[in-house]
């Protein structure tokens, strides 16, 4: 009984003072525009040329992904309580996606602009997308997002989120 | 058990709020198809392929010693490759290819040659040789695309001339449009 008291003053206290333990939170982006998008994976033109370049290589494995864009998606990460502390914010995109029949081709990158990085991560991968003094309440920028998965992939529909979280650098 | 209680309350009260994510829906709503008969240069011509006039052309030339209408075949150049890429999407995984060879080769007095006087084989057996009916819907190759959702599909098509019957002297030509639908 002696050691369950201890752990939970434990976790109270990480959460008092999240600076003492390099221990990550997920941040509230709540204050974002948007936070549902939908977009169907598919071939553009330069991918139709792609795959029949593959086609009479005779290369019917290198068809190209299909693909969605999420373009200008602006993100505003609540912060307020590390202003004034070094911290690093990586961009999650979950493990185990209920549904996802891309057969672990899903790739999610993206090109950010404003004070986050650009990169890309596959599913159960976190994604160093800032690294830095917290200077703002409220730290934002935007995103072009590119979803892609194999084209012999994705058999039906799936949903999945993208989280963001901190970590406080002591 | 008191203290325990308590810290636990105090612990869910100060848990930042955890609002996340952006969500991302998923759907695969819509179907592709395409087709390309020949040398198309899609890099240049795009998704509807060359012009007319551009498009590529089979010769039958009858070799020294063959006769018109003695039944030596006369295979056609070049050989053609026949490329069909798909992906299924909102629930449709059917896709057919259909020629139209309606239309008769014709020379320059207009004597009309009909197309059942042309065969096809193909290199790979992906898509299965035949000959042309005259017809302006004749299934050339399906594809119902279940699983992997994408697929594509090349062949390359040889065509002979039956030459078992005399026609009027001449040179003929004629075009066989072929169309790739979903359904």
């Amino acid at each position: 009984m002696k050691t369950l008291n201890v752990l939970v003053l434990g976790l109270v206290a990480l959460y008092i003072s999240p600076t003492a333990f390099a221990q990550r939170v997920v941040l509230d982006d709540s204050l974002s525009p948007r936070q549902n998008f939908s977009l169907d994976l598919k071939w553009g033109p330069r991918d139709v040329q792609q795959a029949l370049g593959a086609l009479f290589a005779d290369q019917n494995s290198l068809l190209p992904p299909v693909s969605g864009y999420l373009s200008g998606v602006e993100v505003r990460l609540d912060t307020r309580q590390f202003v004034g502390q070094r911290a690093r914010i990586f961009l999650l995109v979950p493990e185990g996606i209920a549904g996802d029949s891309s057969g672990g081709t899903l790739e999610v990158a993206w090109q950010a602009r404003g004070v986050f990085e650009s990169g890309s991560a596959r599913p159960g991968q976190a994604v160093l997308i800032f690294e830095g003094l917290l200077e703002d309440s409220i730290t934002s920028g935007t995103f072009d997002f590119a979803i892609t998965a194999a084209s012999t992939g994705v058999t039906n529909s799936f949903s999945f989120e993208l989280t963001y979280e901190l970590e406080v650098i002591n | 058990m008191r203290l325990i209680r308590l810290s636990f309350l105090l612990t869910l009260c100060l848990l930042p709020s955890l609002t996340s994510a952006l969500q991302v829906q998923i759907g695969i709503t819509r179907p592709f198809v395409y087709i390309q008969i020949g040398n198309g240069q899609f890099g240049v011509f795009g998704l509807f392929g060359p012009p007319i006039g551009q498009v590529n052309e089979v010769t039958f030339d009858f070799a020294a010693g063959v006769l018109p209408g003695d039944g030596t075949p006369i295979v056609g150049t070049p050989e053609i490759p026949i490329a069909v890429l798909g992906y299924r999407g909102g629930g449709r995984a059917r896709f057919t290819v259909t020629m139209n060879s309606s239309v008769p080769l014709v020379n320059a007095n207009g004597d009309a040659l009909p197309f059942n006087e042309i065969s096809w084989t193909t290199r790979d057996g992906d898509i299965a040789g035949g000959t042309f009916n005259q017809g302006g819907a004749q299934t050339l190759f399906s594809m119902n695309i279940a699983y992997p959702r994408g697929r594509g599909v090349i062949d390359y098509m040889t065509f002979r001339y039956a030459n078992d019957t005399v026609y009027p002297a001449g040179s003929y030509t004629g075009r066989v449009v072929y169309t790739i639908a979903q359904l």
